[in-house]
């Protein structure tokens, strides 16, 4: 039963694959249902998944997967335009902010309805606000909502905030949190296990149909929807383990879009195969930075001597080719994206200059004892841990201690699983961590680098970094609204953090995306997490699946 | 001998507890709890590290933590899960019929096809199938697991070479689309390369035990008897030998019996089937101590069970084998 289908299946996509290029070379009179260029609704979409979603409740979700799904079913207040990243209006229509910063009113759409036919009011919005900032409630968010002091609910369609202080990242706050229905929860029941969790309900494109536990989440396009209105029929997220396993799928062809696809694997096993003929690349940024932290504490690096030798010596060049590359992994210089405007340009990466390195380290103290081969001070080794996430090949990390080694610095390696790494740095219990750091578009590096911080456990101020030149910066630019301006600050605090290098910045990654060919409209920003399926069509002649 | 089973009974609680409260106290020593989900990137404010800490019991010291766990336990209550709050029970249950499908019929056929081996080895014994044999499972018993696997998917499922079978999961994407019939027959060609995978490791060792146990019986004196007395040779041999020899082979069948929930993590990792062997995974990474903790206690349950089984399995297919 399952072979012949297999065989036609293959044929299709055999077919599929010629008919693009005879639709260039023979004109076809054709219906405009046929034409390729003219949106169509129909046919499923499946999407890879490498790790299970832990809840649908974009309040609950801890894994960014959970909120990839659920950012179909369920929305925000203001949305990021994908083009110009600039906040616009959602499921509010429009909102005012009086002078002082301090009071949000936002209006709210009055032909919005859950998909269980119930409409959406202010109400749900409190419901949501409610339950977020509730102490029992297990969540990453409430973070983004320090500054907010109360809320009230005015009319149906109207609700009002009020914030202790002026705090320019707040209207964006409100995109990072996506609206539930307070009818959908059981009355007083449990909000981390109520059943909403894998039954959701929302205002979005798509409706939730099924979670099969271990392999697939499947939502369908609501045709009451109140906005553009999705054109594949079901989004089908097809859960697979093995990256390798996926890839196979993918050049099959039961998957349509794969995303996550590391450079290295990307140039390695699908550049050049057949089965590149079926798909196509996007390559987005990811504001997600890979960097060489010092645990500041330490005596070691409380010298600032030793920290910039460190940077001085690490072989960027070498460690940037086996991430994948210049073109996918660029340098960078501090905790901002190269190529926003918040990035600095005129700070230049780290040159591999081992001859200033060695001049600094014997400057701080450290001698080149002729008998190993190593520095010594007061007869104490120069010597470090580095702890680092295992997986993968980790040759970067050995790449690092023989640079090092050369320099007469004995570098040891820890290697942990990532929760382990994460409880490490928590407690500060580490010399120096190699660890990527994922933050937000327009995020605010107060918990990265402000000095109040340094002295939080937990916080992601984890190298311990103080410094009243950048506080001062970073204190500005919370309440600078003019976004010119705000970038201007940021662009100093990259010159200031870089300069005390709390850590050796080295690269950024890129994300490769590979989408079917029988996919048209595939559009993606720059930083690639909108949801962009709906807005997908596949045309008739490529059509796979009939409606179940 | 029933008062030899019940004594073994009441014997198993504090082995229980041992193992139990061992596996309770590697996982609260095991570095990483604090982290407790989520990814990096995203920090959590002391207050709300603590809120956590108590909501799952880590401010509590890991004795005292042990006798809550405990004494939830008595009351059959295994706890909710970390990762998603879900009850652990339901987590288990959602995902043991697919682990005891997969590993019950590899059990299964594999005695199928290893124990006529056996037997066709030991009667051909020094010839060449014998030879032929031995050496056919060993080159299989040494490729591991995870290169059969993949190496399966790719030239029998993968997009490469050849195309005929699913690669992973329990059914098609599209399976609901399916008649029933074809729902069912999707289902096994699904369960084909991982079953496959599951058995052929098992068979050389399995067919060695019963080519062996077969050759000792027919060493003995009654097989001689039996013969002596002019019984023709396939009755000597599957009348009066094998019946002795497949004893060995039931204690074997019981000891593999815990094996079935533990779930075979390699392949059900590679084959993308969502079982309890994945579940392991899953809960160790993200340092799930309520799941990991009910996995180790069924799993010890059965497996003291499953040797008081075969223990008494032996008595009564063997007269002389006394309990006491």
């Amino acid at each position: 039963m399952k072979i012949p289908y297999l065989l036609l299946f293959g044929l299709i996509l055999v077919s599929a694959g010629c008919s693009r290029n005879e639709s260039h070379s023979i004109p076809v009179a054709s219906s405009p249902a046929d034409d390729e260029r003219v949106p169509v609704p129909g046919d499923w979409i499946t999407y890879y998944i490498d790790t299970e979603p832990d809840t649908l409740n974009p309040v609950l979700a801890q894994l960014s997967i959970s909120n990839t799904i659920a950012q179909y079913i369920s929305e925000p207040l203001v949305q990021r335009d994908p083009q110009t990243f600039a906040l616009s209006p959602w499921l509010a229509a429009s909102w005012e902010i009086s002078p002082d910063k301090l009071i949000y009113t936002f209006h709210l759409r009055r032909d919005v309805k859950w998909d269980d036919g119930a409409p959406f009011t202010a109400e749900d919005v409190k419901f949501t606000m409610d339950k977020l900032l509730d102490p029992k409630t297990v969540t990453f968010l409430q973070g983004y909502f320090q500054t907010i002091k109360s809320y009230s609910v005015l009319d149906p369609y109207t609700i009002r905030f009020f914030a202790t202080k002026p705090y320019y990242r707040l209207l964006e706050s409100f995109n990072d949190i996506l609206i539930i229905p307070e009818h959908a929860f059981v009355k007083g029941g449990d909000f981390n296990s109520d059943p909403f969790n894998r039954h959701p309900i929302g205002t979005g494109p798509y409706r939730f149909v099924r979670w099969v536990t271990g392999s697939q989440v499947v939502l369908e396009r609501r045709d009451d929807y109140w906005g553009a209105k999705a054109y594949p029929k079901r989004l089908l997220f097809q859960l697979v383990e093995q990256p390798s396993t996926a890839l196979q799928l993918l050049k099959k062809g039961e998957l349509d879009v794969m995303d996550g696809i590391a450079p290295l694997r990307y140039q390695r096993e699908l550049l050049g195969s057949a089965s590149m003929a079926r798909l196509n690349t996007c390559v987005y940024t990811q504001p997600n930075l890979t960097w060489l932290g010092f645990n500041l504490r330490r005596p070691l690096f409380s010298d600032v001597r030793v920290r910039h030798a460190i940077d001085l010596l690490l072989p960027r060049a070498e460690m940037q080719k086996m991430a994948g590359g210049p073109e996918f992994n660029p340098l960078c210089t501090g905790s901002e994206m190269p190529g926003t405007p918040r990035y600095n340009s005129a700070v230049l990466p780290t040159p591999l200059d081992p001859v200033l390195a060695g001049q600094l380290l014997d400057q701080a103290g450290w001698k080149l004892s002729p008998r190993d081969g190593y520095r010594y001070r007061d007869g104490k080794r120069l010597a470090f841990t580095l702890a680092y996430e295992t997986g993968g090949l980790n040759a970067m990390e050995v790449l690092m201690q023989e640079a090092l080694q050369k320099a007469g610095i004995a570098l040891s390696l820890d290697g942990m699983d990532g929760p382990r790494l994460n409880d490490e740095l928590n407690h500060w219990n580490y010399d120096a961590y190699f660890w990527g750091w994922v933050s937000d578009l327009d995020d605010d590096p107060f918990t990265l680098w402000h000095s109040s911080q340094a002295v939080i456990p937990g916080s992601a101020n984890c190298v311990g970094y103080q410094s009243r030149e950048a506080d001062r910066l970073i204190e500005q630019a919370q309440v600078e609204f003019d976004a010119d301006k705000r970038n201007a600050l940021y662009r100093q605090l990259n010159q200031v953090v870089h300069d005390d290098y709390p850590a050796c910045f080295l690269f950024t990654g890129s994300t490769i995306m590979l989408v079917s060919k029988r996919l048209e409209n595939v559009q993606i920003s720059q930083i690639g997490y909108e949801p962009f399926l709906a807005q997908v069509y596949i045309p008739l002649s490529k059509q796979k699946h009939r409606d179940p | 001998m029933i008062t030899y089973f019940f004594r073994r009974l009441v014997l198993m609680v504090p082995t229980l507890i041992g193992i139990t409260l061992l596996t309770f106290m590697l996982i609260r020593l095991a570095p990483g709890l604090g982290a407790m989900g989520g990814e990096h990137g995203r920090a959590l404010s002391v207050q709300e590290q603590n809120a956590r800490k108590s909501l799952y019991g880590l401010d509590k010291p890991p004795l005292t933590a042990y006798a809550i766990w405990l004494g939830h336990l008595l009351r059959g209550d295994f706890g909710d899960s970390s990762a998603d709050h879900r009850p652990v029970l339901d987590k288990i249950g959602e995902r043991l019929p697919l682990t005891l499908f997969l590993n019950g019929s590899s059990l299964l056929l594999t005695f199928a096809i290893a124990v006529p081996l056996g037997i066709c080895s030991a009667l051909r014994r020094g010839k060449l199938i014998d030879h032929s044999i031995s050496i056919f499972l060993l080159v299989l018993y040494c490729i591991p697991t995870f290169v059969a696997a993949l190496a399966l998917i790719m030239i029998v499922a993968g997009g490469d070479y050849l195309n005929l079978l699913p690669m992973y999961g329990v059914a098609s994407f599209d399976a609901e689309t399916l008649s029933l019939p074809g729902r069912i027959v999707d289902y096994l060609l699904h369960m084909l390369l991982p079953i496959t995978c599951l058995t052929y490791l098992g068979l050389a060792s399995l067919t060695r035990y019963s080519r062996l146990s077969l050759l000792d019986v027919l060493a003995r004196d009654f097989v001689r008897t039996a013969r002596a007395k002019g019984l023709n040779d396939q009755a000597v041999v599957f009348r009066h030998a094998l019946r002795n020899a497949l004893m060995p082979l039931i204690t074997l069948l019981a000891l593999e019996i815990p094996g079935l929930i533990g779930g075979s993590i390699i392949i059900e990792q590679l084959f993308t089937l969502p079982g309890t062997g994945h579940l392991v995974i899953q809960s160790i990474n993200n340092r799930d101590t309520n799941v990991i903790m009910a996995i180790t206690t069924l799993t010890a349950i059965l497996t003291l069970l499953s040797y008081l089984a075969a223990d008494m399995l032996y008595a009564l297919s063997d007269p002389r084998v006394r309990l006491q």
